[in-house]
């Protein structure tokens, strides 16, 4: 089963090459290509020492055969060159298709997902976990590829030279594969302990330093650094372990290795003054044998890394499988225009398998109409209007757009032509040019840009910064207040010309000298579009056609503000309160004015 | 600049100094490996002339026996070196973490508002860890390298002086050039770093900002945006990896014409009756083994700037003074009575920008002072300075009649409560953090306190009670019960001058609620200074203040000033609208 695992693993790692396969094995039969002409570079030598030296034929031939070693090496160096090359050139391919392929698979997930998913964690798999994947193809295949053709290659050559010695000098290799397992396996499980202690005391210091101000508040410094040499000192003790593994595993690997080697060379001598072997061989034969057993102590670690790739790559296929956000299927994708005129009957939501969100919703809204939605925190407001862009797909009953099912519609299209300014108007680290022209596909002039600027009562804020409306936004640039932030939001959607406009609590975050200014540029863009204004202001709410109470995911009232405020309920309660408040301030005042 | 950098090194030495045995133990375990390791070779020159050419058995029998013993000392001397080099790098790590820790917790506060805590904590972790490795993997590899060159030059002088001077002629020239291309690939790789961080900013801002992507429709845009920085991306680090697929070809097609040298001019020597055989043999194990050390050097070179980079950031912030000293005169004290007075202080944060000129103000033992203004105007730093976070540039601030400057920080800010806007709690339990305002208080103070501060019932209604984790930073908590948390450990702490920055963001009514009455506790029977936003605190101070540009403008009780219609009363009324809306906002 596990065995399964690992094979499926390999195979779904290595179909990622694709197009590039043959480069690949081109890479992989370099490393071979490269191993071969060192083992001929030894056999060179050889033929040098047993035909020419020992028989002394000359310096002539001492030359030309040195020649020969010289182009046999020069052969390697290309190869070698060639398998860097060769491997460079998949695994960042590889690298820079996942890399697109987790940014836009991210970007196309559903609202759902993103819901519940951390941004650290996203940024985390796709870049540190993308590297692993990338080094399973630089460093992982190639090198245990290497090890294996080492082994291989020379071992060949070695029992063609001798069989009896090549094979005394693999007595070893079982005992130094195992022990590299074995070691490795330790080796790792320190280093994984090792570095999540690490975390903890990252952690420990992090709330120490963003808490100094209450360390200090207290007096409390000795006891933090009491606790922390706590921390500091298992820190040390973590390394102590994975240090002891590697000091034992080394040196044993070397003694084995050495004595392999001191073996060979024994049994060699013998034969060479037993005359079964020549000197040359017997040279030559001793630098084989270190080639093939010195890279086996790796071996252990290679293994274990690859299995921390599959880990990594498990991560990926993860996100890649989750299903994508379907923006473009539908009856109505392409440049049709929209009326506005909304209708819902009936409509039951719930975030996944919860306790519904909306219930039983059924209003009619008609094209141009502006209809406020007001009620208490988790009344459903905002979740209403998220269904209007296929944001999340209802469950129950029915939305209609201009008499048609919302679903015959693709989402591409539905939020191009739906503008939404949200509470957190969240801008993109670019200029603010880009900012207000961001999403729109046709080419917009720079007057334009102005123009819906202006409309936005945000264009002397902008020509006050030093760039204008090249001006960078956020870590690079300036920081802008609130109020321009949503204002650059409400410019954008100037320019957007959406037939819905969604405006969600757009108000809330500002003082009141900029809520004027924003209310007043809102009100130019709602005019000849359908419009939903989420808010719990009278002022704003005023500004509608007709308002929907919500509580508890359902409608509970509907009217306009002069039938409402008639009539018991929500609304008129928020009207009394807000409407008394200036009478309590006076009130207050007054009561001030008499304690004196 | 040269020497600033050698005494930056000499610097990082000094801190193995308190373990000087592990330090002599690798640099002799590393010199004798470096030695065994150039014997080896000879040995397998002896064993070929002496033993097989010569046809003689027993020493070849006596040779391998010695190689044997060879190779076995030399895993003793590898476990040695590795050892204590990784010990004393565990140690100088330790050391060096906890002085830079201990000495952060008593900077002044005007260093914490110019570094960043991400800034501070990569210092006290990965810089260290750079230190701690160029005081022992680096040297170590530079020594190995080093005396691997010169023990190999002096075996291979043994073996044949003029083919060991044709090698030391071309080994500087090798080792420059290794060195050369190998720092000219470390700055692609630079480039790399830098594509990456560029890469992870994308993600980074494409993940949290993709609800406003989705809106407006711009993912097929953002991908091709995103893959211009991929396809860069693939551009640079595909060069940087095939320059350094480059680089060890090169130097072992260099070192190929090391070893052609060899054999020719060594054939040419052997023929002569000047060389033998195992001498070539021995010649060309010299020269493959040298490729290492000539590789890594480069390597090790360029790990060493950055590890200086690190430890002169490290260096510089253990040589940081406090800007505030105790003076050797200054007396611990008991308690405080509370009056406190700000006689003509003047502060300024850089010189050329005061932010409070000629600032008097008296508070009497048991007052509370609430000071309302706008932002910048100077209400931190009145509580700072009385916090003796900062000093007063100049005039003088008195307790009790007495310059506080007088009295040590410990004995003065373990008098003064501070509270602040942001409630922080440490990871750990409720309890934990509460004892955090006095680690001695017994149980039944800390239940008193809980009740005094109205937290007791929350904490009770908690699955684990005291015992709730309230998770990194309180995480775990709502805003409201850190809070009410906060209230209670500075209640548990007793002070005699209590400093309260309140917080402005609203919470549910309830706990609303609670907290006023929290507070109201907590200013009983003391003097407290309150950086003030909620009406309800205002209103029931004994004064208030308004402070603006470094003055105070107003000055006088709640009636009093509403009466005179001036700033307070502006600040006031917006005040009094803004939480009414809010109220209205969280209406179940």
């Amino acid at each position: 089963m596990h065995q399964q695992k690992y094979t499926k693993k390999m195979k779904q790692l290595l179909r990622l090459i694709g197009k590039s396969k043959w480069t690949y094995i081109g890479a992989l039969l370099a490393i071979g290509a490269e191993v071969a002409a060192e083992s001929a570079g030894n056999l060179i030598i050889r033929h040098i020492i047993d035909n020419i030296i020992l028989k002394n034929k000359g310096l002539a031939l001492i030359i030309l055969f040195t020649f020969i070693f010289g182009g046999v090496s020069f052969f390697r160096a290309i190869f070698s060159f060639l398998e860097g090359k060769g491997k460079a050139r998949v695994s960042e391919t590889v690298a820079k298709d996942i890399r697109n392929q987790m940014f836009d698979h991210i970007q196309n997930l559903s609202f759902q997902y993103h819901d519940n998913a951390q941004t650290g964690e996203l940024v985390q798999r796709a870049t540190s976990d993308v590297d692993a994947v990338r080094r399973f193809f630089a460093e992982q295949i190639p090198g245990i590829a290497r090890i294996g053709l080492l082994f291989i290659i020379n071992f060949v050559i070695l029992i063609v030279l001798n069989t009896k010695l090549a094979l005394l000098s693999i007595v070893a290799v079982p005992l130094i594969t195992f022990s590299s397992f074995f070691f490795f396996q330790l080796i790792f499980k320190a280093y994984d302990d090792f570095q999540d202690h690490q975390g903890k005391m990252t952690a420990r210091i992090q709330e120490n330093l963003s808490g100094i101000r209450v360390v200090r508040a207290f007096a409390r410094q000795d006891w933090e650094k009491e606790r922390f040499r706590k921390v500091n000192s298992t820190q040390r003790q973590k390394g102590m372990t994975l240090l002891i593994r590697h000091s034992l595993y080394w040196p044993l690997a070397h003694t084995i290795c050495g004595l392999q080697f001191v073996l060979t060379i024994l049994v060699g001598a013998i034969m060479v003054i037993n005359k079964t072997m020549t000197p040359g061989t017997f040279i030559a034969f001793s630098s084989m044998v270190n080639a093939l057993i010195w890279p086996l102590q790796e071996l252990g670690r290679m293994i274990t890394e690859l299995s921390k790739s599959f880990v990594s790559f498990n991560r990926i296929v993860e996100i890649l499988d989750t299903e994508r956000e379907d923006l473009h299927s539908g009856d109505i994708c392409g440049s049709e225009k929209i009326n506005g005129h909304i209708e819902i009957n009936n409509l039951t939501f719930a975030y996944s398998k919860e306790i519904p969100v909306l219930r039983n919703i059924s209003f009619k809204c008609r094209a141009g109409e502006k209809i406020a939605l007001v009620g208490a925190t988790g009344s459903g407001k905002t979740t209403l209007v998220n269904l209007l862009p296929r944001n999340y797909e209802y469950q129950e009953g029915e939305i209609l757009l201009d008499g048609r099912p919302l679903n015959h519609y693709s989402r591409h299209f539905l939020r191009k032509n739906i503008g939404i300014v949200e509470q957190e108007p969240f801008l993109f680290s670019t200029t603010i040019k880009e900012n207000i022209n961001y999403g729109l596909e046709r080419e917009v002039s720079l007057d334009e840009i102005i123009l819906a600027a202006k409309a936005a009562a945000i264009h002397d804020s902008i020509m006050a910064f030093p760039d204008g409306y090249d001006t960078m936004v956020g870590e690079k640039g300036v920081s802008l207040s609130g109020g321009q932030k949503q204002r650059i939001t409400i410019a954008r959607t100037i320019l957007k010309d959406p037939a819905i406009l969604i405006l969600d609590d757009s108000t809330s975050a500002v003082d009141a000298a900029t809520e004027e200014r924003i209310k007043a540029a809102l009100q130019k863009l709602m005019v000849g579009r359908t419009n939903f204004i989420i808010a719990h202001r009278i002022q704003t709410l005023k500004m509608a056609d007709r308002i929907l109470v919500m509580d508890q995911g359902k409608i509970v009232q509907e009217g306009t503000h002069q039938e409402l405020v008639e009539i018991d309920g929500f609304y008129k309660q928020v009207f009394i309160l807000q409407t008394s408040i200036e009478e309590d301030l006076q009130q207050e005042l007054a009561v001030a004015a008499l304690k004196e | 600049m040269k020497d600033k950098k050698t005494g930056t090194i000499i610097r990082i030495l000094k801190l193995t100094r308190p373990h000087w045995k592990l330090f002599a133990g690798f640099t002799l375990a590393i010199m004798f490996t470096a030695f065994l390791d150039s014997l080896g070779t000879y040995i397998t020159k002896l064993i070929i002339d002496d033993g097989i050419l010569a046809g003689n058995l027993e020493k070849v029998i006596y040779y391998s026996k010695l190689y044997g013993i060879v190779y076995f000392t030399n895993s003793i001397s590898f476990f040695i070196f590795i050892y204590c080099a990784g010990r004393l790098g565990e140690w100088i790590q330790y050391d060096l973490r906890e002085k830079l820790f201990n000495h952060i917790q008593e900077l002044s506060f005007s260093f914490f508002d110019k570094s960043s805590t991400g800034w501070l904590l990569s210092r006290i972790t990965s810089d260290t860890e750079k230190m701690a490795d160029l005081a022992t993997w680096m040297l170590l590899d530079t020594i190995w390298a080093f005396f691997n060159i010169i023990i190999a030059l002096v075996f291979m002088a043994m073996i044949n002086v003029k083919l060991a001077m044709i090698i030391a002629i071309i080994l500087p020239l090798l080792v420059i050039t290794a060195a050369k291309f190998k720092t000219h690939i470390l700055g692609e790789y630079r480039k790399v770093r830098k594509m990456n961080s560029k890469i992870t900013a994308a993600y980074n801002e494409s993940f949290s900002g993709v609800k406003v992507v989705k809106a407006l429709t711009r993912e097929k845009m953002n991908l091709s945006n995103f893959g211009g920085l991929t396809g860069e991306m693939y551009r640079t680090s595909f060069r940087a990896a095939w320059l350094s697929a480059l680089f060890l070809p090169v130097v072992q097609l260099i070192i190929t014409f090391a070893l052609g040298a060899i054999l020719w001019f060594g054939g040419w020597q052997i023929q002569l009756g000047e060389m033998t055989i195992g001498g070539l043999r021995a010649f060309i194990g010299y020269i493959t083994f040298m490729l290492w050390p000539i590789q890594d050097l480069a390597r090790v070179f360029s790990g060493m700037q950055q590890s200086i980079a690190g430890a002169e950031r490290v260096f510089d912030l253990l040589d940081t003074p406090s800007e505030i000293e105790d003076k050797a005169s200054a007396k611990d004290t008991a308690s405080f009575q509370g009056n406190v007075e700000f006689k003509n202080v003047s502060f300024s944060y850089r010189e050329d920008n005061p932010v409070l000129r000629n600032f008097n103000l008296n508070i009497l033992p048991g007052e509370t002072i609430a000071i309302v203004g706008p932002t910048g105007g100077g209400k931190t730093t009145i509580a700072s300075l009385l916090s003796r976070y900062y000093e007063p540039v100049e005039g003088q601030i008195l307790m009790d009649g007495h310059d506080y400057r007088e009295y040590t920080q410990k004995a003065l800010q373990s008098r003064i409560g501070v509270v602040l806007q942001k409630p922080h709690l440490f990871s750990g339990t409720i309890k934990e953090n509460i004892e955090y305002g006095n680690p001695e208080a017994p149980f039944d103070e800390i239940v008193t306190a809980a009740k005094t501060a109205f937290s007791y019932d929350m904490i009770m209604s908690l699955p684990n009670r005291w015992d709730e984790l309230v998770g990194e930073e309180g995480t775990l908590l709502s805003q409201g019960q850190k809070q009410l948390i906060s209230l209670t450990r500075a209640i548990l702490a007793d002070p005699d001058i209590l400093i309260m920055d309140e917080a402005t963001s609203s919470i549910d009514t309830l706990t609303e609620k609670n907290i006023q009455q929290g507070i109201s506790a907590l200013l009983a029977n003391r003097t407290s200074v309150i950086i003030a936003h909620r009406l309800s605190t205002i209103k029931d101070a004994n004064r208030i203040l308004v402070v603006e540009d470094g003055y105070i403008k107003e000055e006088g009780s709640h009636s009093q000033l509403l009466k005179n219609k001036g700033h307070y009363y502006e600040l006031y009324t917006s005040q009094f609208r803004k939480e009414r809306t809010e109220a209205i906002g969280m209406l179940n």
